[in-house]
């Protein structure tokens, strides 16, 4: 059985159209990121989360309005499934946890009658110096993943730019050392950037890449998932395995590429290329992220409560990320490519020029 | 295809007897049921042990138990250290406890910013004409670090002592230490157990007439604070959420926005007797944010000398009985032995008392003959003995006592005389120890957890499964057997590698089977076009794997990658999550490329035309 025999859809004309609308997509995205900012969970701004385990029911609104009763606000109450109740108190200060363990189950057991606590409350807690730390951490991962995996392309894909790319990331990690994880996470690796920006096929995949982060950012914040330290290890994933999909077609675009040398090259037969490679490999695009999806919506289903954000990012993650493979990664790179395989063609003309000067005088037959 | 394949077929069997084999103990060890777990513990086996070294762990969120994390108090470490305090010490202390990286320096800065110097407050009092900050300062920065380590052996002590299961404590950096319990229960004892400073101080009871003196003073500063008399509601302080939850500790009578203060806080328990005074629970906040008033302090030593008040241990009460009165005790400053000389503590019934413990405390020698020397010389005067800062009991010297004795707490139950015994054989901690971050799990919710993970391995297994067989027919029964070996090798490495599993690890797998198919995708996307391609089904085979493998290699990286940041940025179960990632990507590449294809080998004959894929 195979979902597509002999396919060959026109995947380059409809290019335009479709970075356009991921351009919109990316713009809206961070605008809302910017404006109305990504809901932060404790990881990142400190504070306690208390989870009561009962053997009954509770509603919500039961034990929002104990707390309230008992002068406490700021408290965002949640229930998991049917039988856990989750208090987050973002504010808590530093070192309180006994205090708090007291205080809630004394509420809890003065207010909720009827209802048992079913062992020990479990509680998770980061001051807020721990939760500076890990936002300096997350951001500098993710750098440093990006500037890992664009070296990797480079270095695969365009050998002619691995000098330039390797220098890049040396100085950018050098510069990480002496400044720190704190300094290093806000700090733009220029250095890589134009490597990149040179090698098209990096630069494309590097795109395709930040559209993933920025869509998934923001499909987050639409369906109100918090920020948290395993979102962020979801966002990395994702980035990992969103590229797997953009090499598989890079490589076959690279195969297809070698029957054409750079003298011969038109634009007409790279688009021709393009297409090619995307059709043939869409069978295992599409299977793949199929069978990813399903794996992870199923996480997302059964996995409980503590795996539910991290799940849901990495389905909103294998999506976006199949779709930017074909529609992002690979039109950028064409983009770039074709002004490299121009530039190289031109080298090529003028070379040959030199050597075998145009003789006005020995142009075709003369009859 | 023929030629080595004996070989390979070789390789992939031990490599999956290999598997099979690391992975008995974990079967072994989780199978048991809790209680006979418990059971071979308690008996201390040696089998029993060595299997479940070997066994695959459960991370905290799957078995549920607590990892904390603390971290040393500098400003306090600083404060106590100091040969005096005063307030321009404390504003320095405060800068310097927020640097992370060089809080001595920082201190020294802005003490001299003050016109101060590190001589000023931590110079060697035996020395201090020859003494600099040069000298200091570097000896400052050791003690830090020292006092990191010293708290690491004293708690490594107190947990040893709860008889966890293999805790894990460990140093972070230079004054943080994370302490893991699994499977622990009870965590306010644990709480307790780690961040109790035992600090023990005998000190003795002032005269009667003397006390007066420092409750008269006591009575005064706090008429003068509270302006008592007059109803000023500016004093209400604004309650913050947090504020709001711990002043829920109190009984519901006490407001705080009450603002008809007592005439006098202390009361007259026995006006023959001024050592003890009472406060009603009412006031029992007031007393403690006096007790930490520095001013207070001041007031009080300005007006009778070197004492100050404690508050009294409550006694007689029902577990959660709360006391309706408070007795506060006068004490002389001077503390004439500290927790450090006792070399023995246990906890044992009390002959006299029902239901009762007592901590009986032995001094070693140089502390013994001090405290025989305490009681002859204060022969009918009365000793403070207090323990972090809370006044346990208060004998008096009846008659002296001889040199090889000891001491006693009374009025506990069983285990907090044991906690206690324990404490006070650890010693007391260098300096307060904050918990900075915290990870706490029933057992209960670890189940469900569990349960969970099961559960979505489960279906989505099957999923791939059915999809696979379906989608690629005969050749994916292959795809599928690899899968599940795939799974067994990624237990079996993790197990290996002493890893823990926890909920993100259970969910890298679960992403691992949806990945892994990817490879075998490829493969047979590939074998199909060679197929297409006219050539004989082995030749297909053979071309479907050449090409395959610098594709699945070059995109299987990237996802390497993203682990090996994870792995390096991450903490604890991100950690777990990321190993598996690329344990599941290695093996899943094995079984893919070598595993299959001699399954392949040994299941397609040499002159076969069509290929079920």
């Amino acid at each position: 059985m195979q979902i597509f025999k002999n396919i060959n859809i026109d995947f380059v004309s409809k290019q335009s159209k479709a970075l356009l609308a991921s351009a919109v997509f990316v713009l809206a995205g961070v605008i809302m990121i910017f404006t109305s900012g990504i809901k932060l969970g404790i990881d990142f701004t400190g504070g306690v989360e208390i989870v009561l385990k009962t053997d009954k029911e509770v509603p919500v609104t039961d034990m929002r309005n104990a707390l309230q009763k008992h002068n406490v606000t700021g408290a965002e109450v949640k229930t998991y499934g049917a039988q856990k109740i989750s208090i987050s108190l973002k504010a808590a200060g530093d070192d309180q946890n006994q205090k708090l363990v007291n205080n809630i189950t004394t509420i809890f057991n003065s207010e909720i009658k009827g209802v048992q606590l079913v062992g020990e409350p479990s509680l998770y807690n980061i001051s807020g110096k721990m939760s500076d730390e890990l936002i300096d951490r997350s951001v500098a991962a993710i750098i440093f993943a990006l500037v890992l995996i664009a070296l990797y392309i480079i270095v695969r894909f365009s050998t002619s730019n691995i000098a330039l790319g390797i220098a890049g990331f040396v100085v950018d990690y050098i510069i990480f050392k002496f400044f720190g994880e704190q300094n290093f996470g806000y700090f733009i690796p220029l250095f890589v950037f134009y490597p990149i920006w040179k090698a098209g096929f990096a630069f494309g995949a590097i795109v395709a890449v930040f559209h993933d982060v920025v869509i998934a950012l923001s499909l987050l914040e639409l369906t109100g998932v918090e920020l948290s330290a395993t979102v962020i290890a979801a966002l990395l994933t994702i980035i990992g395995y969103s590229l797997n999909d953009t090499i598989v077609v890079y490589d076959r675009i690279r195969e297809n590429l070698a029957d054409l040398s750079p003298i011969d090259y038109t634009e007409e037969r790279f688009k021709e290329n393009i297409n090619t490679s995307i059709n043939t490999t869409l069978n295992r695009t599409v299977v793949t992220s199929l069978t990813t999806f399903f794996v992870v919506l199923v996480l997302s289903m059964f996995g409980g409560e503590p795996l539910f954000p991290f799940a849901i990012t990495l389905c909103y993650g294998v999506v976006v990320g199949t779709y930017s493979s074909i529609f992002i990664a690979a039109p950028i790179m064409m983009k770039r490519f074709s002004k490299e395989m121009e530039e190289r063609k031109q080298k090529l003309i003028s070379v040959e020029e030199e050597e075998n000067p145009h003789d006005p005088n020995n142009e075709g037959i003369v009859l | 295809m023929r030629s080595n394949l004996g070989f390979k077929a070789a390789i992939v069997a031990i490599v999956i007897a290999f598997g099979v084999f690391k992975l008995v103990p974990s079967v072994q060890f989780h199978s048991m049921s809790k209680e006979e777990r418990k059971a071979k513990e308690d008996a201390n086996d040696p089998a029993f042990a060595e299997l479940k070294s070997k066994a695959l762990n459960l991370g905290l969120d799957l078995q549920g138990g607590m990892r904390v994390v603390v971290e040393i108090d500098v400003k306090e470490f600083l404060l106590r250290r100091a040969n005096r305090k005063d307030d321009v010490l404390r504003e320095a202390v405060s800068k310097a406890a927020n640097d992370e990286f060089s809080p001595i320096e920082t201190l020294q800065s802005a003490l001299t910013e003050k016109g101060k110097s590190l001589v000023d407050y931590y110079g060697d009092k035996r020395n201090l004409k020859r003494d600099t900050d040069e000298k200091i300062l570097p000896i400052l920065n050791d003690e830090i670090v020292t006092a990191a380590k010293q708290a690491l052996e004293i708690i490594r002590n107190r947990v040893d002592a709860f008889g966890v299961a293999e805790p894990t404590i460990q140093l972070i950096g230079t004054k943080r230490i994370a302490v893991e319990l699994a499977g622990v229960s009870n965590q306010a004892r644990v709480r307790s157990n780690i961040q109790r400073e035992a600090q023990l101080f005998f000190s003795m009871v002032p005269e009667s007439n003397i006390a007066k003196r420092v409750f008269d003073a006591a009575n005064e500063f706090y008429a003068k604070k509270y302006n008592v008399g007059a109803n000023d509601s500016s004093k209400t302080e604004e309650k913050t959420d947090a504020e709001a939850l711990f002043g829920a500790d109190e009984t519901s009578d006490e407001k705080k926005d009450d603002t008809s203060y007592d005439e006098t806080l202390f009361i007259t328990a026995n006006p023959q007797n001024f050592q003890q005074m009472y406060v009603t629970a009412k006031n029992h906040g007031l007393l403690e944010d006096l007790l930490k008033d520095d001013e207070f302090q001041k007031h009080v030593q300005s007006r009778a000398g070197s004492y100050k008040l404690q508050i009294m241990k409550p006694r007689g009460l029902e577990p959660n009985q709360r006391p309706e009165i408070y007795t506060v005790i006068a004490t002389e400053e001077r503390v004439h032995l500290t927790g450090e000389g006792i070399e023995k503590a246990t906890a044992v019934i009390d002959p006299d008392g029902v239901n009762q413990y007592v901590v009986s405390m032995k001094f070693d020698d140089k502390t013994g003959r001090k405290f025989s020397y305490l009681s002859k010389r204060y022969l009918n005067k009365r000793l403070a003995i207090s323990l972090d800062g809370i006044v346990q009991s208060a004998p008096t010297f009846v008659t002296e006592i001889p040199a090889h004795s000891g001491a006693q707490i009374t009025g506990m139950n069983q285990q907090e005389a044991q906690d206690l015994s324990i404490v006070l054989r650890s010693g007391a901690l260098p300096a307060p120890l904050k918990i900075i971050e915290e990870f706490t799990t029933s057992a209960s919710l670890g189940e469900d957890s569990v349960k969970a993970g099961t559960n979505s391995i489960l279906i989505g297994f099957a999923l791939v499964l059915v999809f696979m067989m379906v989608y690629y027919k005969k050749s994916g029964i292959i795809a599928s057997l690899a899968v599940v070996i795939n799974v067994v090798l990624m237990f079996a490495a993790l197990a290996a590698f002493g890893g823990t599993l926890t909920l993100p690890g259970i969910a890298g797998l679960i992403l691992t089977i949806g990945m892994s198919v990817d490879a075998n995708v490829l493969i047979f996307e590939r074998i199909r076009e060679e197929v297409t391609g006219g050539v004989t089904v082995f030749q297909a085979l053979e071309n479907g794997y050449a090409r395959a493998f610098i594709a699945i290699a070059d995109a299987n990286i990237t996802t390497f990658i993203a682990g090996v940041v994870l792995y390096s940025f991450g903490s604890g179960t991100i950690r777990g999550f990321a190993l598996i990632l690329m344990i599941g990507i290695l093996t899943s590449m094995f079984t893919a490329i070598v595993m299959t294809k001699v399954i392949f080998a040994y299941t397609t004959k040499e002159t076969e035309k069509q290929l079920s894929i």
